[in-house]
């Protein structure tokens, strides 16, 4: 398996945790996924509670504390006891909010098992003081590659067709002008009307930019019937 | 009151904060973003007259128009975002 289909392996399921869970931090998330010891984590989670989707699939684990902690959230401290949830209703009541309810956190740690790469990925968040792990089996992942590239992922591909079905992916970068630097007594006390200069010439045009990097550095703006963009 | 804002201004007088000024975006392939060199243009939908915006870590503060003042990008406040 060659680094850079992992690399895409782990795209295709960073965009998928991003589109689907809607994880609003996920773009700055840069460290990329460890690599562990799954057999050690089975371990440590087989006292967690099971929440299975899409039949099995995608699988959420989760201590009792996450338990507690969402039946509170949404009932009530006062209303729910920690002893006398009953478990049928509380697995119901997590499968219905528990996307919702991590859309509004950031995972801390992706989990891969590099022994059998299409096999699982895992994310740990810490929701309400408690550890959940969401697992995507194969198949899941198997069906993500194919929508993404449009190739069976147990087929030998060499990296170069790898590399040309990437190249050909469609992302939106952004115009404008990165770290500017302002007062910020100017900026609290921004109202309509004020006019704020930059620090950027404009003869030098604007940038480029996709997730804080800048990939053209003089761009500029040409306005008739349609805009276009000249790279200076 | 106003010693509040006068104590406040005091105290955010010599700092600086770091924005992002979004004129526009636009959608590409990866290859074309990394083929890009000097003299290439562009077609793009984007109007460089529509709202620009000012964002403090992704987040818009305000937006306006894109101005030029003293030969630098500047802009004028349109909206500010509460």
């Amino acid at each position: 398996m060659s680094i850079f289909k992992i690399k895409l392996i782990d795209e295709i399921i960073l965009s998928y945790m991003k589109n689907t869970i809607e994880l609003s931090p996920l773009s700055t998330f840069t460290s990329g996924f460890t690599l562990v010891d799954f057999d050690k984590i089975e371990v440590y989670i087989k006292s967690f509670s099971k929440v299975e989707l899409y039949e099995g699939n995608i699988n959420i684990y989760f201590n009792d504390d996450l338990r507690y902690g969402i039946m509170s959230y949404l009932y009530g401290s006062e209303f729910i006891c920690k002893d006398n949830v009953d478990d049928f209703f509380v697995d119901h009541v997590i499968k219905n909010n528990i996307s919702e309810l991590l859309s509004l956190e950031r995972f801390d740690s992706c989990l891969r098992n590099e022994s059998s790469i299409y096999h699982k990925y895992m994310f740990k968040f810490n929701l309400f003081s408690s550890e959940v792990y969401i697992e995507f089996k194969k198949d899941v992942v198997d069906s993500l590659y194919v929508k993404e590239f449009g190739v069976d992922p147990k087929r030998r591909m060499n990296e170069s067709l790898i590399k040309s079905i990437a190249m050909k992916k469609l992302i939106d970068v952004d115009i404008g002008l990165l770290e500017q630097s302002f007062d910020m007594n100017t900026i609290l006390n921004l109202k309509v009307g004020d006019v704020i200069k930059t620090n950027r010439k404009k003869k030098d045009g604007l940038q480029i930019l996709y997730k804080e990097s800048i990939l053209a550095n003089n761009i500029f703006i040409s306005e008739n019937d349609t805009s276009k963009l000249i790279i200076g | 009151m106003n010693n509040n804002n006068e104590f406040s201004n005091k105290l955010f007088s010599n700092l600086q904060v770091q924005l992002e000024l979004k004129v526009g975006e636009i959608t590409t392939s990866v290859n074309s973003v990394l083929e890009i060199k000097p003299g290439d243009v562009l077609d793009t939908e984007m109007k460089i007259s529509d709202s620009v915006s000012l964002l403090y870590e992704g987040n818009e503060i305000a937006s306006g128009i894109l101005i030029e003042r003293d030969g630098y990008f500047g802009i004028q406040i349109k909206r500010v975002t509460n």
